[in-house]
């Protein structure tokens, strides 16, 4: 198993879990804060249907911006996801089998379960688990979602975030993402910093300097506005994604220092209450479809909870 | 009957190390009663923990419940038949309650009240297998579990998802069923220095058996060779580690099998201030910190690890790759926080809220800076340095830095009020703001720090009392209890001069609300009386002194006269006195509508004049007198004039105008010794 480059390691995960049962995603081709959001998270963890799904997610996360500068902070990185619904009886060990697999000796290193309970106030969402540790670096986050959209999550769906950067810089021996090697053709090496390093300093500049605060502000209300229309015209999927979209915009907000402490709260809530509705919705088109995916006995309680009107 | 060992383990995901000590002290305080509750005699209950794995060893526990004598009341005999001699309903009730057919098996009991129907019998005590599935189920639900969790497919819910349940009396597994898996004497080692499946024997080789496996499952012992393995390297490196104990315990929490690690980090990183590097080791990575003798930080960490590495080097490279972004970014925030001035910042806590009905930060601030101008000029400090401290002190709270790490609010502020080029004083005084932090905490250094400090803790108390949101018992989210408690040290240790009430009204004018600060004053002064409780100075000694007339809002010398009373208590001639008062104020106790002077002609002992006279040289020597303790001696002298007073005369004589003059009498004396304290509450 090759993990000498970033591509390898994304490679290699795919291949395992891919093994495991699982759908091979892309990238949702719109703009998150986590791979959470991805609909195949987010939407799939609703409802009785079982669910395997890995996939890359780029992130960006506008606050993290350091102009390239940290060795280990950006605005925008990768993560690699896997949900698997319900979650194993082995799902610790499943993961750490995929460590292994991409070379990594618990043996040699300090690998530690860190209590780290995960909430999304915008998505409704919570669940509890650990980020992992290796040597003391955060490298994944670990979580058996509870809640997601307001509503219980139950099979319970367990999700790994890997964070690819940060795994790569052990795999790689470096000490900065920008060191990473992307890719490796011959004794050409294209570094991390090649693919982004300009894109990490304009993208920081324009998230503390260049954002258009006014537009963002009244483009946040459009995209409300949108959801909540979708979401009578009874179009969960294409609602979700004007939620998503309304995040994004709060967070370019928020890297401006745009929003007040009290503000703050109000638009979280506001984007919190798109997601409950659309969490809904899904949860209604899922269950008019007959929940296709669902084990028998965990859909059958599900149409009895309800016929009895919960 | 005999007796075993019993074991219970429940093996878990990884536990939440700030709760997992109190998880198991509960764990064994629910078994030991519920077994108590069953009366099923045993020697003790130990608890163990891990991360992975809650247990507890219940040693010579025996199998059998003692039988028990039930007796069992039922209706009176005359109610038990009807005329025909059949049984009543009543009667027919309480036999089958009583699960039984033959009725002459129930006696017969005479009572004053009449003769009733008993049934007596013996129930036979149970056996320890038939009830422990119930005694843990119990004491797993009372666990103090935040979140329970679920997962999988499972209805059930812990605080991790669990893998294996052992429950062994001696070497037999009891059958029972827990989060749905079924009972056995099966556990796991650790995590990765350990394969497989580990069988346990006997309750007794639990410790041993999960030792092999380099599991330590004894928290305290596993704390131990924490504090063992840190001792080793202070001594190897000659230099200090400071050990917080929450966070002992915490990584105590996060290892089965702890290896301490020492690494560094970059010295270039010491310019940024110690406080906010120490914030990023401790809180985002559980490293210990080092200092040298001198109590400088070190660029030095000590990490506890969770393996015996067969590498530690590469362990050790991985967490100084971790640490070095995190000191980057607490250099960034340091940084980019300067680039901003204090009055900047400040502009900006505008759009933060101190209180819904409060208002702002930027207004608390403009309130706390007046207010500790007011108190500076009470204390005779600087007033200008005292309201440019006062004004800027909250600034730092939209710093990034504080944002990344709340516990260093009122520090960063100081470091950017030095590097913005405040005087020395106000930036001492922007960084202490906050002390005492905590019951025994150190005070403001300085005179300018300790008005802030005043001024923003009264602040808050006004505001809040002032739209009753007082504290309670159980709510007090502005920690309104320890400010007060912060309020009155500060006044007292540093032997302040200023009147407190003032001060509050002050506060209360501030707002421009009409808050009343009456009740804030009166809960200042409750919160003084359990202060001095806590220092076992008995509450008496407070109650005399706050029932004087001398003023009571200057708490520096209240504080003093609650010195010298106590102090003047074991003197020879207080027993005496204080009954003297108490005689006085029960004599007096409904004499409010007396009032004018004694009149000398009607007295007729020498003990009368002598006491009328010494009363006018008394309050002359007091009035002269420059200091409480010697004011209380003038009193003290009193003493045998009093006591000769209560022996010759009868107040109470039958008389009316003359009962009526030594009542006068009385009271002119009682006001006299009330000017300096009420020794009528001394016990």
């Amino acid at each position: 198993m090759s993990t000498e480059t970033f591509q390898d390691l994304i490679f290699t995960l795919q291949k395992f879990w891919a093994d495991q049962g699982c759908v091979i995603m892309q990238p949702y081709d719109m703009e998150v804060g986590a791979g959470t959001f991805h609909p195949a998270t987010f939407l799939r963890s609703i409802g009785p249907e079982n669910w395997r799904a890995a996939y890359v997610q780029p992130c960006r996360r506008p606050t993290d911006g350091r102009y390239g500068e940290n060795p280990n902070r950006y605005q925008y990185y990768y993560q690699f996801q896997v949900v698997l619904k319900p979650s194993p009886e082995n799902f610790q060990e499943l993961y750490l089998d995929s460590l292994r697999h991409l070379g990594i000796d618990p043996l040699e290193h300090d690998i530690r379960f860190v209590e780290d309970n995960w909430e999304s106030p915008t998505l409704g969402a919570w669940g509890l688990g650990w980020e992992v540790w290796m040597d003391g670096m955060e490298i994944t986050q670990f979580t058996y979602f509870q809640q997601v959209g307001g509503l219980e999550c139950y099979p319970v769906t367990g999700e790994i975030t890997y964070g690819l950067e940060r795994l790569a810089l052990y795999l790689q021996g470096v000490e900065d993402f920008q060191q990473l090697a992307y890719a490796r053709t011959g004794n050409q090496v294209i570094t991390y910093a090649d693919v982004f390093h300009q894109y990490e300093v304009e993208m920081s500049a324009f998230n503390f300097d260049y954002s258009n605060v006014e537009a963002l502000f009244s483009q946040f209300d459009f995209f409300e506005e949108e959801t909540q229309r979708l979401l009578e015209a009874r179009l969960p999927l294409a609602a979700y994604e004007f939620v998503m979209k309304a995040s994004h915009a709060f967070n370019l907000l928020d890297a401006r220092h745009a929003i007040s402490v009290t503000e703050r709260q109000r638009f979280i809530l506001r984007v919190r209450a798109l997601a409950r509705g659309v969490a809904k919705a899904y949860f209604d088109s899922r269950a008019e479809a007959g929940f296709p995916l669902a084990e028998p006995d965990i859909r059958d309680y599900y149409l009895k909870e309800m016929a009895n009107g919960n | 009957m005999e007796t075993r060992d019993l074991l219970f383990e429940i093996q878990t995901e990884e536990l939440p190390p700030k709760s997992l000590n109190k998880l198991r002290q509960q764990l064994v305080r629910s078994v030991a009663d519920e077994l108590n509750k069953l009366n099923f005699a045993f020697a003790e209950v130990q608890g163990f923990a891990t991360p992975r794995r809650l247990a507890v060893l219940v040693s010579a526990l025996t199998d059998q419940q003692p039988d028990q004598k039930v007796e069992r009341k039922g209706p009176a005999v005359a109610a038990a038949w009807d005329a025909d001699g059949n049984p009543t309903k009543a009667l027919q009730g309480f036999a089958r309650s009583c699960g039984i057919e033959d009725l002459s098996q129930l006696e017969q009991e005479e009572t004053p009240k009449g003769t009733w129907l008993v049934y007596r019998s013996v129930e036979q005590g149970k056996n320890i297998r038939t009830v422990i599935s119930d005694v843990f189920t119990k004491a797993l639900a009372a666990l103090p579990i935040e979140k329970r969790m679920r997962w999988g497919a499972s209805r059930s819910e812990f605080v991790r998802p669990v893998h294996h349940v052992i429950l062994m009396y001696g070497s037999e597994i009891l059958d029972a069923t827990f989060f749905g898996l079924k009972s056995s004497n099966i556990t796991t080692g650790h995590r990765f220095m350990s394969t497989g499946d580990i069988t346990i024997s006997n309750p007794n080789d639990y410790i041993k058996a999960l030792q092999d496996h380099h599991v330590i499952a004894d928290f305290e012992a596993r704390q131990n060779i924490i504090s063992q393995q840190l001792a080793d390297i202070e001594q190897r490196e000659n230099a200090r580690i400071v050990i917080d104990p929450a966070l002992l315990e915490e990584v105590t929490a996060l290892v089965e099998w702890p290896v301490a690690l020492m690494g560094s980090f970059d010295e270039t990183f010491l310019s940024v201030p110690e406080e906010a590097l120490i914030s990023a080791m401790k809180s985002h990575q559980r490293y210990f910190h080092m200092i040298d003798d001198s109590g400088k930080l070190l660029p030095r960490f000590v990490t506890i690890s969770n393996i015996e590495s067969n590498n530690p080097t590469a362990v050790i490279q991985g967490n100084e790759r971790v640490i070095s972004p995190r000191l980057t970014d607490a250099g960034f925030f340091f940084n980019q926080d300067q680039k901003t001035s204090l009055d900047d910042h400040l502009a900006r806590l505008e759009k933060v809220v101190f209180q819904a009905e409060l208002g702002t930060y930027r207004e608390k601030a403009g309130r706390i800076s007046e207010l500790a101008a007011f108190i500076a000029g009470q204390m005779g400090a600087d007033q200008n340095d005292a309201r440019r401290a006062g004004l800027l002190c909250k600034a730092d709270l939209v710093t990034d830095m504080v944002g990344e790490f709340p516990e260093l609010q009122g520090l960063m502020g100081g470091y950017y009020a030095t590097a913005g080029g405040e005087k020395a004083d106000v930036a001492t005084a922007i960084a202490e703001h906050y002390l005492p932090g905590f019951s025994g905490d150190v005070l403001p250094s300085n005179a300018i720090g300790q008005a802030v400090a005043m001024a923003d803790k009264l602040d808050t108390l006004v505001g809040l009392f002032g739209i009753n949101q007082p504290p309670t018992g159980s709510r007090d989210p502005f920690a309104l209890r320890r400010q007060t408690l912060g309020v009155i040290r500060i006044c007292i240790e540093k032997g302040l001069n200023i009147d407190i009430l003032e001060v509050l009204q002050k506060a209360g004018e501030l707002y421009q609300k009409d808050f009343d600060v009456t009740p804030v004053f009166d809960y200042l002064l409750d919160r003084m009386a359990n202060w001095y409780q806590d220092q076992q100075l008995p509450a008496d000694v407070f109650l005399a002194v706050r029932g004087g007339q001398e003023n009571v809002t200057n708490l520096s010398s209240f504080n003093q006269r609650v010195r010298s009373i106590q102090a003047f208590r074991s003197q020879p001639q207080a027993e005496s006195l204080i009954g003297a008062n108490k005689r006085l104020a029960n004599i007096l106790r409904k004499t409010d509508k007396l009032s004018g002077e004694a009149d000398a002609s009607l007295f007729e002992s020498e003990a009368e004049s002598a006491l009328f006279a010494s009363l006018e040289v008394t309050a002359n020597l007091l009035a002269k007198a420059d200091n409480y303790e010697s004011r209380l001696q003038i009193l003290a002298d009193l003493q045998p004039i009093i006591d000769r007073y209560f022996e010759d005369v009868m107040v109470m004589a039958d008389d009316d105008r003359i009962r009526t003059n030594r009542l006068l009498t009385l009271k002119a004396v009682q006001s006299l010794f009330l000017t300096v304290a009420d020794l009528s509450e001394l016990q």
